[in-house]
């Protein structure tokens, strides 16, 4: 069984905007066109794609948040419309990583409360902010008020608090917005340290890097469906992304720069370097340049 | 989940609100001066054209009390959903497995405790005053008559609740709903002076039922029949609450928090 | 020299002539809220008619209704100017707008009295509704005697609030939230600035005589009613306006002067 499920999810929003004083327009948004995925126990997949391309969307279904007008998702078995409540139980969530506390309240204070939420007795809940506090660096943060947080410490409480009740499933939607790269590598070693603990994990970025470096799996979504699926390394192979490789030899033709692309950079790289010895020269300084997800993201969202 | 879970799990939440609430302490004293300065002010002016005795005052004085509380938790309904989405913390809140009627509920407990020790505190000398510690003694049945009162307002509020959501501007809708309410109160006024359609609307709503309840109680004149139409307030307007919540709540899982 | 005194004028009124333009944009942006306050205006009118009701106060004779309407007008100036310029100051605050208006080299002084002109607009709607609703409510046609000497209190009116709103707005930066302020400053302020007819009462003539704040409000009063409440000469009184105004903007540019720097300093222009 998948820890996420989701089949054909279809979802479409009207939206009325205003025309001068009174009279309104009518707007249609197909959010979702059929989404379809599966995240397996112990993976990390990342959902990529344009703003409005339904991202939030489909997390919102996934967490019981939103009702899809057509398809199914289940969490663990769960189905998010029909069990919600389960389901509820079993996620945490990060959607917003810079409010969703009480501003008066200190982080504190924040996370006992959602704690209880989530069905802690009151002494389990507070030890569990403290773990958490320790685990995020914000123990020594613990009982200022929320308002005095920075946006990154404001985003550290915001996955403490999806995890508090310890669920095995997490969602995290753009959990590294406008941090800075400190705390987005904190965030980033905190993700995989819950995938190695065999948690499922969806996340959304537009970090495309950090998604690489990441995430199992990446789905990538354009007008409400999912365009492409797989590996990152996959998803390069398929659509024949080059790699480049550059080497810059000694010898008689000193400096020369060679310039390879190739889909096969292994091979190729072995035929380069048995011809270059052959003709007895050498090798100064060699670099291979992998195709990156952002080259496939753009090839795949812009058709 | 057990009993005692359940209940341990409401007092979390009345206790976080009440955490957030006494952050704020300068809201806490306007409370208690609004009153005097109100029911003072309007005392004084009235002075200038009759003679205001020291029931006239005290009638008056719980009158206001009554006008400000009942407000206060209208607003308190009508307002919460919209404060938790502008907070970021409303689907959250949703996202957690407990129901939103076990916070909503929790949340207006607090604040009818709240605003009932405000009426304690504020009424306390201007009835010790008038009618000595006998005025005390009735201050206590009174208690229980706000307590019945001011659940069918947040009732109310909550009803309001889904205007309030669908409207961004959420102060403008307030202002007239406080504006109408304190008209149609009948709280600082006799009500015979108006049309009698106005009169009717009046006697239903729950603040006229409470102001008379607890005056009379006050002026040892004891309780009157409107004390069933108080208790039939309190089912009436907190089902409406309620059914118009659930309506709000499955909107915003249908066509998401906006 | 002269050349230059003009170019700076020029400058400065036409900043002065944007933040106008922007405050009015802003005010009616919102149309909810107008309608709001013109359905809203009668009810609280009613409100109050019905409390003195309650209090045993059976007839109001003519002049006692047309004072009631000047409280009531001038009560609202003195909240819409208050808790509108605190709530914008606040929202600005939130918004991060103060930053990029200092940033642009504007002084938030010019900035405020931009905006603050800008409320005129609905000081004569307030003006509107209000008379409106005591004309249906009571059947009172609205008397204005002297129109040029009410016309003339109204911009008295006007300046007055604005410099008291910007010395106001800057303790609402000072104290980080404004509706504790607001509360309090909203019964003393308009006591002290003629709110209350001195007809009532001796202690409140004697209070609208010697209070500086009273005389553009209590002018605006005489010129609406024909009457002289206050018994000095109409000249002097207006004089004695055209002082007070000139000192609250003096004390409002050393006050917005001095919280600017101290803020830059604190760094706590965002206010959060």
């Amino acid at each position: 069984m998948s820890a996420i499920e989701a089949v054909e999810l279809r979802k479409r929003f009207i939206s009325y905007e205003r025309i001068g004083l009174i009279r309104r327009r009518k707007t249609i948004v197909n959010a979702l066109n059929g989404v379809s995925l599966n995240v397996k126990w112990g993976e990390v997949y990342g959902l990529l794609g344009p703003n409005g391309a339904g991202k939030t969307t489909t997390v919102k279904i996934l967490s019981t948040l939103l009702i899809p007008d057509s398809g199914f998702a289940r969490i663990n078995g769960f189905d998010v419309v029909k069990e919600a409540k389960k389901v509820r139980g079993i996620i945490g969530l990060v959607l917003y990583p810079d409010k969703g506390f009480y501003s008066r309240l200190s982080g504190f204070e924040n996370l006992v409360y959602f704690g209880r939420l989530y069905g802690l007795s009151r002494g389990k809940a507070e030890e569990r902010a403290r773990e958490l506090l320790r685990l995020v660096n914000l123990d020594w943060a613990a009982n200022r008020p929320y308002e005095e947080y920075s946006l990154g410490m404001r985003a550290r409480l915001s996955i403490a608090r999806a995890l508090i009740h310890d669920p095995p499933v997490v969602f995290l939607d753009e959990p590294t917005i406008g941090l800075d790269p400190v705390s987005s590598r904190s965030i980033r070693d905190l993700i995989k340290g819950l995938k190695r603990e065999g948690r499922a994990i969806l996340l959304t970025s537009h970090n495309l890097w950090e998604v690489e470096e990441v995430c199992d799996r990446v789905g990538i979504i354009g007008s409400g469906k999912v365009l492409m699926e797989g590996s990152p390394r996959d998803i390069k192979d398929r659509l024949g992304l080059r790699y480049v490789i550059e080497i810059e030899i000694e010898g008689d033709s000193k400096g020369k720069v060679i310039r390879v692309e190739t889909t096969d950079p292994v091979t190729e790289l072995k035929r380069i370097m048995n011809e270059i010895e052959g003709n007895g020269l050498r090798i100064s300084r060699m670099r291979v340049n992998e195709p990156s997800l952002e080259e496939a993201y753009i090839r795949v969202v812009s058709g | 989940m057990r009993l005692r879970d359940w209940l341990s799990l409401f007092w979390a939440i009345m206790l976080n609100e009440l955490r957030i609430i006494a952050r704020e302490p300068g809201g806490l004293v306007i409370l208690l001066l609004m009153p005097y300065l109100v029911a003072g002010g309007m005392a004084f002016m009235a002075s200038f054209f009759t003679k205001v005795s020291g029931i006239d005052f005290i009638r008056e004085f719980i009158g206001f009390e009554v006008v400000m509380v009942s407000m206060i938790m209208v607003q308190t309904g009508a307002r919460f959903i919209s404060e938790e989405r502008s907070g970021g913390r409303l689907e959250h809140l949703i996202a957690t497995p407990v129901s939103m009627y076990v916070i909503l509920f929790a949340t207006s407990i607090v604040m009818v405790i709240i605003n009932i020790s405000a009426y304690l505190v504020t009424s306390l000398p201007v009835i010790y005053g008038v009618f000595g510690v006998i005025g005390l003694l009735r201050l206590i049945p009174t208690l229980v008559i706000m307590f019945i009162g001011l659940m069918p307002l947040y009732g109310i509020g909550l009803a309001l609740a889904g205007v309030v959501v669908r409207l961004r501007d959420v102060d403008a809708l307030m202002n007239v709903v406080t504006a109408l309410l304190s008209v149609l109160s009948g709280a600082t006024y006799p009500i015979y002076i108006l049309p009698r359609w106005v009169d009717a609307v009046v006697v239903a709503l729950p603040m006229y039922q409470m102001y008379q309840t607890a005056l009379g109680i006050v002026m040892g004149s004891g309780v009157t029949g409107l004390i069933y139409g108080l208790a039939a307030s309190t089912v009436a307007y907190l089902a409406l609450g309620v059914f118009t919540y659930g309506r709000v709540e499955r909107g915003m899982l249908k066509g998401g928090v906006k | 020299m002269v050349g230059l005194r003009e170019a700076c004028l020029r400058v400065v009124l036409s900043r002065i002539a944007l933040e106008f333009q922007r405050g009015v944009r802003l005010l009616f942006s919102k149309p909810a809220e107008n309608i709001a306050f013109v359905i809203s205006a009668p009810l609280w009118l009613a409100f109050f008619i019905l409390t003195l009701r309650g209090y045993g106060v059976v007839r109001l004779s003519q002049t006692d209704l047309q004072l009631f309407l000047w409280v009531a007008y001038a009560f609202t100036l003195y909240s819409t100017w208050l808790w509108g310029f605190g709530h914008g100051i606040m929202d600005e605050g939130y918004d991060g707008v103060l930053e990029y208006v200092l940033a642009g080299g504007e002084g938030l002084l010019t900035h405020f009295t931009g905006w603050g002109l800008a409320l005129i607009t609905y000081e004569l709607m307030d003006l509107a509704v209000i008379a409106a609703s005591f004309t249906v409510l009571f059947n009172t046609p609205v008397m204005f005697i002297n129109p040029i000497l009410f016309a003339t209190s109204i911009l008295l009116v006007t300046l007055e609030l604005l410099f008291t709103s910007v010395i106001y707005s800057m303790l609402v930066i000072r104290l980080r939230s404004n509706w504790v302020v607001t509360n309090i400053v909203q019964f003393i302020l308009p006591t002290l600035g003629g709110l209350i007819p001195g007809e009532v009462n001796g202690y409140v003539r004697l209070i609208n005589r010697y209070s500086p704040l009273a005389y553009p409000v209590v002018l605006m009063r005489e010129s609406a009613l024909g009457i002289n409440e206050i018994n000095i000469p109409l000249p002097m009184q207006l004089l004695y306006s055209v002082i007070i105004i000139v000192a609250l903007a003096l004390l409002a540019w050393l006050t917005v002067t001095l919280t600017t720097i101290r803020l830059r300093s604190s760094g706590q222009l965002g206010l959060y």
